[in-house]
């Protein structure tokens, strides 16, 4: 049985750089959406008047 | 590059004193704007002429002599750097996926800051004191 190797290594290409395309458009979409929704920053918090504590005070009882 | 750009726009027509920064800049023009651009379309020009007629045999001698180029220069990059020269294998893979995704970062980078959304670069504030 003979391969046809051009046919072969063309389909690759052809998939490689569809598949690419649309991975690539699709992941930066997705670091937009995950940058919209990260946490606030202390300084963020800070100006809007709320804090940022890493660590729970203690409140004595 | 493109913020480089942008506020240091006058070193680009700039005649006098050393001609090493306006090639730079110039350079870094090219690079983040052209030249993703043009492997962008490259690689859709490439997509529409396989559906229109067919995988033929000089597109595929076509992508292979850009793959044969970025191997050799991988391999000079090694040579230079006196680096294992297993890692040009890497420099396929380069040309497969790695450059694309790049270069769609870069456009779309380059239509936001075009437009003039915000963009910073997630450091952290800092206040100067304890």
């Amino acid at each position: 049985m003979r391969f046809d190797w051009v046919n072969i290594l063309a389909t690759v290409i052809f998939v490689s750089i569809v598949v690419t395309l649309i991975l690539a458009v699709a992941s930066y979409f997705a670091y937009k959406v995950r940058e919209a929704r990260r946490p606030k920053t202390a300084a963020e918090l800070r100006q809007e008047g709320q804090m940022k504590a890493f660590f729970t005070p203690y409140q004595p009882k | 590059m493109l913020q480089a750009l942008r506020k240091q726009k006058h070193l680009l027509t700039r005649s006098s004193g050393s001609v090493t920064t306006p090639l730079s800049l110039w350079y870094m023009l090219f690079e983040g704007l052209a030249w993703p651009v043009m492997n962008i379309f490259a690689n859709l020009f490439f997509v529409w002429i396989a559906l229109l007629y067919g995988m033929t045999k000089l597109l595929v001698l076509w992508w292979l002599l850009l793959t044969v180029l970025d191997v050799l220069v991988a391999i000079h990059a090694i040579v230079m750097e006196k680096e294992d020269l297993r890692l040009a294998f890497y420099s396929i893979f380069y040309r497969f996926f790695y450059i694309l995704i790049i270069d769609v970062t870069k456009v779309f980078a380059t239509l936001e800051e075009l437009v003039g959304l915000d963009m910073q670069w997630g450091k952290l504030a800092r206040k100067g004191r304890i």
